[in-house]
């Protein structure tokens, strides 16, 4: 199979694929993919990516991962391997260079007024805004224990915001996309963090 | 030559290419000798010969992550941050393209994806210690 693999699927063949089952309809699955798919569902580290209202699943295993994004009625699977996974996280939320300009200072808000100025739009926060996007890998880290690890980001007219929680209220920092980027490089489990959840 | 020369990260080892003499490399030391990074990371300080996009249309899955113009130890410089695959390996290339008198030189670092948050200080802190020779 040749990696990265990117196909459109709909409902029925991934719920058939994530249960490790061969879809009724495979023309044009490569061979394996049901096996490939269905062991990734043991795999230690999920991700949760929400795009506007629109929401994503990842599953990263040891050598591979896998994204699964809405596309219209059907869903797009993304299976990379893993090292290759901040790259296709940046390009399926679009983050590409930005107008140049001057970096405004942090800024804190009430988390409950940023949601509701991303949910609205009526509040400068959100002026120009483009899209708020969220990735989140969510793993083991002990018994009945599970560490997290986000980036999330208000992409504006104006350049990208990074949204970070702070004593009880939201930081936006305004940073370049290598920031970015830099934080979706180091968004999934170091080894030594997935083994102490063991 | 290419006029210039910058500190390399500590401990990194300055490799000798009789072949280019107009070219400076550096790549990151090993632990004990032994190569446990899957792409080692490396600096390359070089002639700017081909623009970004003619550097794009010769990588595999090149995507620009980020351009700015800046100043560059007081030289006018285009800083780039990009990822594309090299034999299977993720890599991210951090590049700072400088003009001087004599024309455009590049000073590029690259790394595996994986690798960049730990590196990424290390390596914007060697990127500005790019100085013309004669200084």
């Amino acid at each position: 199979m040749t990696l990265p693999l990117t196909l459109e699927i709909g409902e029925q063949g991934l719920d058939d694929l994530l249960a490790g089952r061969r879809p009724d309809d495979a023309e044009g699955l490569p061979e394996g993919l049901e096996s490939i798919m269905g062991e990734l569902q043991a795999a230690p580290c999920e991700l949760e990516m929400a795009r506007g209202r629109r929401s994503g699943y990842g599953w990263v295993g040891a050598r591979l991962a896998a994204l699964v994004v809405p596309a219209g009625e059907q869903w797009m699977l993304h299976l990379v391997p893993v090292e290759f996974v901040p790259d296709a996280l940046a390009r399926l939320n679009g983050l590409g260079p930005r107008p140049e300009g001057q970096m405004a200072s942090p800024v804190r808000y009430d988390p409950a007024l940023l949601a509701q100025a991303v949910a609205t739009g009526e509040h400068e926060l959100t002026q120009g805004l483009r899209e708020h996007w969220r990735v989140e890998a969510v793993w083991p880290s002990g018994p009945e224990r599970v560490s997290r690890r986000a980036v999330e980001v208000l992409d504006t007219q104006e350049g990208l915001w990074l949204v970070t929680p702070v004593e009880g209220q939201v930081e936006l920092a305004h940073v370049r996309p290598t920031e970015v980027f830099r934080r979706l490089c180091g968004l999934l489990p170091a080894p030594s963090e997935l083994l102490a959840g063991r | 030559m290419s006029g210039l020369r910058f500190v390399p990260p500590r401990g990194w080892e300055v490799l000798d290419l009789p072949g280019a003499p107009e070219t400076v490399a550096a790549i990151a030391a090993e632990p004990d000798g032994v190569v446990n990074r899957a792409f080692r990371p490396n600096f390359v300080l070089t002639v700017g010969d081909l623009s970004l996009e003619e550097q794009a249309a010769g990588l595999r899955s090149f995507h620009l992550v980020d351009r700015e113009e800046m100043d560059l130890a007081g030289l006018p410089c285009v800083r780039t941050l990009a990822h594309h695959e090299i034999d299977g390996r993720a890599v991210v290339a951090e590049q700072w393209r400088v003009l001087v008198p004599e024309g455009s030189r590049e000073l590029t670092a690259s790394c595996g994806a994986l690798d960049y948050p730990e590196l990424a200080e290390e390596l914007t802190a060697s990127a500005a210690s790019l100085r013309r020779s004669s200084e």
